[in-house]
C-alpha cells in the first residue's frame, strides 16, 4: 500500500529529526479539506493510520474517542470537529497524529499528512487580523513557501483551548 | 560540598525514624501510667534512634537537628539509667522535639540545610536542658514509690541488673533491628568500599571528597555497631575511621598499600557481618591483628598517643614486649583448667612449634609446657609438614606455632601447604619483623594472631590460650552447625543474605504495566479470531499452561507494591493521644490485623481519612470520663482500628465505644440543610448516617480545634471513592459506631464482565454484578411514565437501559431480546440492560487520559484480546445518572 509507505517515510523522518536544532522551523503539513495546516514537528511523536475508535460519552463532539497506540490507550480527537467543520467519513488516507504535549498524548484525525518542510521565521506572517469564525483561535502564523500559503497552527491552543466550545454554544 | 543523595537518604531516614519513635513513645507513657513500670527495650530503642539520627546530622552539618536530638537522647538517657522517672510532660516534650524535627526534614528536603531555624531550635534545646537539669537534681527526691531508679527496676524486671543494663540491651536487639543493622551496614560498606576503589584508581582527583564519604560511613558503622554491642566491630571501624582521618588530613599518604589495607579491612568487616547474619556473634577473628595493623598505618606519634589512652579493656597486641596489660592472670579461667587440674605434665594436647632459632623453641616449649600442652618442636617447616602428614588421633596439634624468615621455607609457605590439608588449623606466628606485607600475607592465608619477637612468657602463654579457647569455641559451634545442617536449614556462606531490596517504583510500575500488556497479549493470542472453529487441542493445553503461569505472574507483581498497614495505622497512636488530650477524653487505641497488606496506593489514600474519621471518633464518638462513668462504662473510651481481607476487597474498620450517631439530630441537620425532602421517616438508618459524609455537613453544636467544619467525612468519601472504595457506617445508640472503608484489593486488575450494547462493548466489574438474567416478559412491570421493573424473587429492580445512560446505538429495544444485569453497590440495586454478554476476563484497568477530563459513568478503559479499548463502567456512577435520568 503506497500511502502505507509514505507513513513509514514520513515517521522515519520524524524520527531523524529528533535533535533539538534540527527540530526549529520544521513543520508537519497535512491535509483538511482543501487546505494545508502546518504544526511544529517537536510536538509530533508519530502518525498512525486511521483505527477503530472507541467512543467516550459525555465529551465534547470533537473528541471522538480513544484508540489502543501498542498498549497506552489515547484519546483522538477530529481536527475537522475541532474546526466546526463538516464531518466525513474516514478513509484509508485518513491519519492520525500523534502530539505529544505536557505528558499527554493526542491524536488528531486529519484527511491526509503531506510532508515536514522548513519555513523559516522570515517566511511566517502573523495571523489574519480580521476573522470571521473561532476557527482563528488556532492559529500561530501563516507559513509561506513559494506561491503556497500553509496555516500554522498551535498545538496547546488547539489541544487545551476550551473557551471556545463555551463561546461557540453561547453563540448557537 | 555534602553529597545531595546524602541528604535525602538521611530525610528519607530519618523520617522513617520519626514515624518509628513517635508511637512507641505513646506506648511508654501509657505502660508506665497503667504499670508504672518502664519498658527498658522500648527506650532503649527510642534512645538508639536519636542516637543514630543525631549522629547523621552531624555528618551533614545540619546543627540544629543534631542539637535537639542531642538533647532528647541526653534526657532519655536519664530515664534510660533509671535516674529518672518518665511523666506526661516528658512524653509532650519528646513529641514536640519529634514534630520539630519533623518540620525540619521537610525543611532539609526542600532547602538542603536546616540552617535559620536556630532560635527555635535554641527554645526547644532550652526546654529540654531545663527537663534533664530538673531530673538530675530531683532524681534524688522521691517521686514515686514504685518507680524509684534502680531497685524497683531491678525487682520488676528480673534480668538486668543496673550495672549490666547497657550491655544486656545491646544483646537483647530486637531481630528487625539487626537485620536493618545488618542491611544498613552492607550499603555502608559497599559506599565505602567504592569510595577507597575510587582513591586507588584515579589518584589524579581531589581525594579528600571520597575519603570523606568513605570516613562517614564508616563512622555510621562505628555508631551502629556501638549499640548493637559488637565490640570487635566497632574498634576495627573505629581505628579504620581514625586511620582514614589521618589519610584525609594528609599525614600519610593515600598511596596503594595503605588504601589496599583499608580494603582488607573493609572485607575482613564484611566478613564478620555475614557472619552475624548468618546467625553468629559477629567477632572478628585474629581482630587484635587487623588492629595491629591499622595501628600501623599511623604516623609514629600517633601510635603513641593511641597506646597511651588505649582502654583496658582492649587488650591491644602493641605492647607486647610489655606484660599483657588486661587480665593479669587470665591462664587460670582459660578451659584448661579443668586439663591442668588433673594431667601431669605433657600429656595436653599437642602444639607443634617451628623456628630455626633453637633456643627459642626451648622459650616457647616451656611455656606451652606451663599450661599443660605437648609441644613438638621442629627446625624447619618441612619436617613439621611431614609429621602432621603421618599423626593420627591425639598427635594431631591443636595448633601450630611458626616462624616467618626460615630457610628451606619459609612461613608463608608453610602455612599455605598447612591449609591444604588442614583447613582450619589455628596458626600463631612469631615474628621479628614488623613487616606489614608479610603479615598481610599472612592474614589473608589465614593465620589466626602473631607475635612479635621479643616477646615475654607470659605474653604468649595469653595468645596461645585465646587461640585455643576460640578454636574450642568453634568446634562447638561447628558441631551445632552440622546439627543444623542435617536438620534441613542448610545455610548459604558468603553473601550476607538480604530478605529484601529497594527497588525504584518507577521500576514497580513498569512491571506491573508490563504483566497487563501480557496477560492482554495472552487473550490476544489464546482468543485470537483466526483460531475460531479449530480444534486444536495441544494449543489449548499450553494456551491453559500460559493462562496459569500468567496468572501467578500477575499474583506476584500485585503483591510486590502490596505493604502492610502496620506503619498507616500507628501513626494514629500519637493522633489518638493528642486527640484525646485536647479534647478532655481518655482514650486507648487498639490496632488489629496491621500486617494486612494493601496496595501502595491504598496507603497512601488512606492515611487522611484515617485520621478524620479517628478524630471524628473521639470528637464526637467518645463520652467524657465523668459521663462515662456515670453510664456505667469504663472510664477510658476505646477506639479499635482493624484491618482485614474480605472478598476481593481489603475493609478497615474503625470503631468506638462511645455514644454513637445521633440519628434525630443527623436527620434535623440534614433537613435543615435541605439534603432531603419530606421527613426522612422512609430513609434507613445507613441512610441517614451516610449523611455525615456529606461536604460541609456536621451537627456539632461549636467547632472546635479537633473537629466540627465538617470537612473530614468529605475528605473520606473523596478519597475513598477515588480508590472505587466505599464507606459504610454502623452504629448503635449508646453502643459505638463503625466506620468501614471497603476498598477493592487490586487496583490494576479486576474481573470485569465484558458485554455488548449495539457496537460498544463495555466491561463491568464481577464484583458489582450480583447475576445476570434473561427477563421474561411476565415479571416485568411498566410504570406510567415507561419505567421498567423486574421481579426478580419478589424483589423489584427498576430496569435501566446501558444505552439511555451512554446514549449509543443499541440493538434490542425489548427486554427478553437481551440480558440484565443485576448490579448492586451497597444501597442500591438496578437491573442494567446490554444486548449480549461476551464474557468473563481479567481486565487490565488503564486510566483515561487525564486530557477527557471526567467522564461520568467511566472509571477507566481497557484493551480487549483483539486490540480494541473497552470501557469500563463505574457502577456507582451509572447509578447516580440513573437517578438523574429518573429525575429528568
Amino acid at each position: 500500500m503506497a500511502d502505507k509507505r509514505d507513513l513509514d517515510a514520513l515517521n522515519n523522518e520524524l524520527f531523524e529529526n529528533e535533535d533539538e536544532d534540527t527540530m526549529a522551523n520544521k513543520f508537519l503539513t497535512f491535509h483538511i479539506s482543501g487546505q494545508d495546516y502546518g504544526i511544529e514537528i517537536r510536538y509530533v511523536t508519530e502518525i498512525v493510520g486511521i483505527q477503530k475508535i472507541t467512543e467516550v460519552p459525555d465529551m465534547p463532539d470533537f473528541v471522538k474517542g480513544v484508540i489502543n497506540l501498542r498498549g497506552s490507550v489515547i484519546p483522538v480527537m477530529d481536527v475537522r470537529l475541532r474546526f466546526r467543520m463538516k464531518p466525513r467519513d474516514y478513509d484509508d488516507r485518513t491519519c492520525v497524529i500523534v502530539v505529544r504535549l505536557e505528558e499527554t498524548s493526542v491524536g488528531m484525525v486529519v484527511d491526509t499528512v503531506n510532508e515536514v518542510v522548513d519555513i523559516p521565521d522570515e517566511s511566517i506572517s502573523p495571523p489574519p487580523k480580521v476573522s470571521s469564525g473561532p476557527g482563528s483561535r488556532f492559529i500561530l502564523g501563516m507559513g509561506k513557501i513559494e506561491d503556497q500559503v500553509k496555516i500554522l497552527l498551535d498545538v496547546n491552543k488547539l489541544l487545551f483551548e476550551e473557551e471556545l466550545q463555551k463561546i461557540t454554544e453561547m453563540s448557537e | 560540598m555534602i553529597d545531595d543523595s546524602l541528604i535525602s537518604d538521611f530525610v528519607a531516614e530519618g523520617r522513617e525514624m520519626l514515624d518509628e519513635v513517635e508511637p512507641k513513645l505513646i506506648e511508654l507513657q501509657q505502660m508506665f501510667e497503667a504499670t508504672g513500670e518502664m519498658d527498658m527495650d522500648v527506650i532503649g530503642t527510642i534512645f538508639r534512634l536519636f542516637h543514630s539520627m543525631k549522629g547523621s546530622a552531624g555528618f551533614l552539618g545540619l546543627n540544629n537537628v543534631s542539637s535537639v536530638t542531642h538533647e532528647a537522647e541526653t534526657l532519655l538517657d536519664l530515664f534510660r539509667k533509671g535516674k529518672a522517672t518518665m511523666k506526661q510532660e516528658h512524653t509532650d516534650l519528646f513529641c514536640r522535639s519529634l514534630d520539630y524535627t519533623h518540620m525540619l526534614m521537610t525543611h532539609i528536603d526542600e532547602n538542603r540545610t536546616d540552617a535559620g531555624f536556630e532560635n527555635e531550635t535554641g527554645a526547644l534545646v532550652k526546654e529540654l536542658k531545663a527537663a534533664i537539669a530538673a531530673e538530675q537534681s530531683g532524681g534524688a527526691k522521691p517521686v514515686s514509690p514504685s518507680a524509684k531508679p534502680e531497685a524497683p527496676a531491678v525487682a520488676s524486671q528480673p534480668s538486668p541488673a543496673p550495672v549490666s543494663k547497657s550491655a544486656t540491651m545491646a544483646m537483647d536487639v530486637p531481630p528487625e533491628m539487626r537485620e536493618r543493622f545488618i542491611q544498613e551496614t552492607d550499603e555502608l560498606l559497599d559506599r565505602a568500599e567504592e569510595c577507597l576503589l575510587r582513591l586507588s584508581e584515579g589518584s589524579s582527583e581531589d581525594i579528600s571528597e571520597p575519603i570523606t564519604e568513605a570516613f562517614r560511613a564508616l563512622h555510621s558503622i562505628k555508631g551502629n555497631c556501638g549499640f548493637m554491642g559488637l565490640a570487635d566491630l566497632e574498634r576495627m571501624s573505629h581505628k579504620t575511621e581514625t586511620v582514614l582521618s589521618i589519610v584525609r588530613d594528609g599525614i600519610i599518604p593515600c598511596d596503594e598499600s595503605n588504601v589496599g589495607m583499608l580494603l582488607k579491612i573493609i572485607d575482613i568487616i564484611r566478613e564478620a557481618v555475614v557472619e552475624l547474619s548468618g546467625g553468629g556473634k559477629g567477632e572478628v577473628p585474629a581482630c587484635d591483628v587487623y588492629l595491629e595493623l591499622l595501628t600501623d598505618m599511623m604516623p609514629q606519634e600517633m601510635r603513641e598517643a593511641e597506646k597511651a589512652v588505649a582502654k583496658p579493656a582492649m587488650p591491644t597486641p602493641a605492647a607486647v614486649s610489655a606484660p599483657v596489660p588486661s587480665q593479669p592472670e587470665p591462664i587460670s579461667l582459660e578451659p584448661e583448667s579443668s586439663v591442668s587440674a588433673s594431667v601431669e605434665k605433657g600429656s595436653g594436647p599437642v602444639v607443634y612449634v617451628i623456628d630455626d632459632n633453637g633456643s627459642l623453641l626451648d622459650v616457647v616449649s616451656y611455656a606451652l609446657e606451663q599450661d599443660s600442652f605437648r609441644p613438638m618442636v621442629f627446625s624447619g617447616a618441612k619436617k613439621a609438614l611431614a609429621e602432621i602428614e603421618t599423626a593420627k588421633g591425639d598427635d594431631i596439634p591443636i595448633m601450630v606455632i611458626t616462624d616467618i624468615m626460615m630457610p628451606e621455607m619459609d612461613g608463608t609457605e608453610f602455612v599455605k601447604e598447612l591449609h591444604v590439608k588442614h583447613p582450619s588449623m589455628p596458626v600463631l606466628v612469631m615474628t621479628a619483623f614488623g613487616n606489614k606485607e608479610m603479615l598481610m600475607k599472612l592474614v589473608e592465608l589465614g593465620i589466626d594472631d602473631y607475635i612479635e619477637k621479643p616477646f615475654e612468657i607470659p605474653a604468649i602463654r595469653q595468645k596461645i590460650k585465646s587461640i585455643v579457647s576460640k578454636v574450642k569455641a568453634k568446634e562447638k559451634e561447628a558441631v551445632k552447625k552440622s546439627a543444623d545442617m542435617a536438620a534441613g536449614g542448610g545455610t548459604k556462606k558468603g553473601a550476607i543474605a538480604r530478605r529484601d531490596i529497594r527497588v525504584d517504583l518507577d521500576k514497580l510500575d513498569k512491571l506491573i504495566n508490563l504483566v497487563g500488556e501480557l496477560v492482554i497479549a495472552e487473550a490476544m493470542v489464546t482468543r485470537n479470531p483466526d483460531l475460531e472453529g479449530l480444534e486444536l487441542e495441544n494449543f489449548e493445553r499450553a494456551g491453559h499452561h500460559l493462562h496459569r503461569i500468567t496468572t501467578d505472574l500477575q499474583d506476584i507483581a500485585m503483591a510486590v507494591r502490596m505493604i502492610p498497614l502496620s506503619a498507616t495505622f500507628r501513626k494514629m497512636i500519637r493522633l489518638v493521644h493528642d486527640v484525646a488530650n485536647k479534647s478532655g477524653k481518655k482514650s486507648s487505641l487498639e490496632l488489629i490485623g496491621e500486617e494486612t497488606e494493601v496496595d501502595k496506593t491504598v496507603i497512601e489514600m488512606i492515611a487522611d481519612p484515617l485520621v478524620h474519621i479517628v478524630r471524628n471518633s473521639i470528637d464526637h464518638g467518645l463520652e467524657p470520663p465523668e459521663e462515662r462513668i456515670r453510664i456505667g462504662k469504663p472510664e477510658t473510651g476505646v477506639v479499635t482500628i482493624e484491618g482485614r481481607h474480605e472478598g476481593g476487597e481489603v475493609w478497615i474498620l474503625i470503631s468506638d465505644d462511645g455514644r454513637g450517631l445521633n440519628k434525630e439530630k443527623i436527620l434535623s441537620r440534614a433537613i435543615e440543610r435541605g439534603l432531603i425532602a419530606g421527613d426522612g421517616s422512609e430513609l434507613s438508618d445507613e441512610e441517614i448516617y451516610a449523611m455525615i459524609f456529606e461536604p460541609g455537613f456536621s451537627t456539632a453544636e461549636k467547632v472546635t480545634d479537633v473537629s466540627g467544619r465538617g470537612v473530614g467525612m468529605d475528605v473520606v468519601k473523596k478519597n475513598i471513592e477515588k480508590l472505587k472504595g466505599r464507606v459504610d457506617i454502623r452504629s448503635r445508640p449508646g453502643k459505638g459506631s463503625t466506620v468501614i472503608l471497603r476498598i477493592p484489593l487490586t487496583l490494576a486488575i479486576i474481573e470485569g464482565m465484558l458485554v455488548r450494547v449495539g457496537t460498544s462493548r463495555y466491561t463491568i466489574p464481577m464484583l458489582s454484578i450480583r447475576e445476570t438474567l434473561r427477563v421474561e416478559t411476565e415479571t416485568v412491570t411498566e410504570t406510567m411514565d415507561g419505567q421498567e421493573v423486574v421481579n426478580i424473587r419478589n424483589e423489584l429492580v427498576p430496569v435501566v437501559r446501558l444505552h439511555e445512560v451512554f446514549g449509543t446505538d443499541y440493538d434490542s429495544e425489548k427486554l427478553e431480546d437481551g440480558i440484565l444485569l443485576v448490579i448492586e453497590d451497597g444501597r442500591e440495586t438496578i437491573g442494567l440492560f446490554v444486548d449480549e454478554i461476551l464474557g468473563q476476563e481479567q481486565t487490565v484497568i488503564k486510566g483515561l487520559s487525564n486530557f477527557l477530563g471526567h467522564a461520568r459513568g467511566i472509571s477507566g478503559c481497557t484493551i480487549l484480546g483483539d486490540g480494541e479499548v473497552s470501557l469500563i463502567i463505574d457502577v456507582a456512577s451509572v447509578l447516580d445518572m440513573c437517578k438523574d435520568l429518573v429525575q429528568k
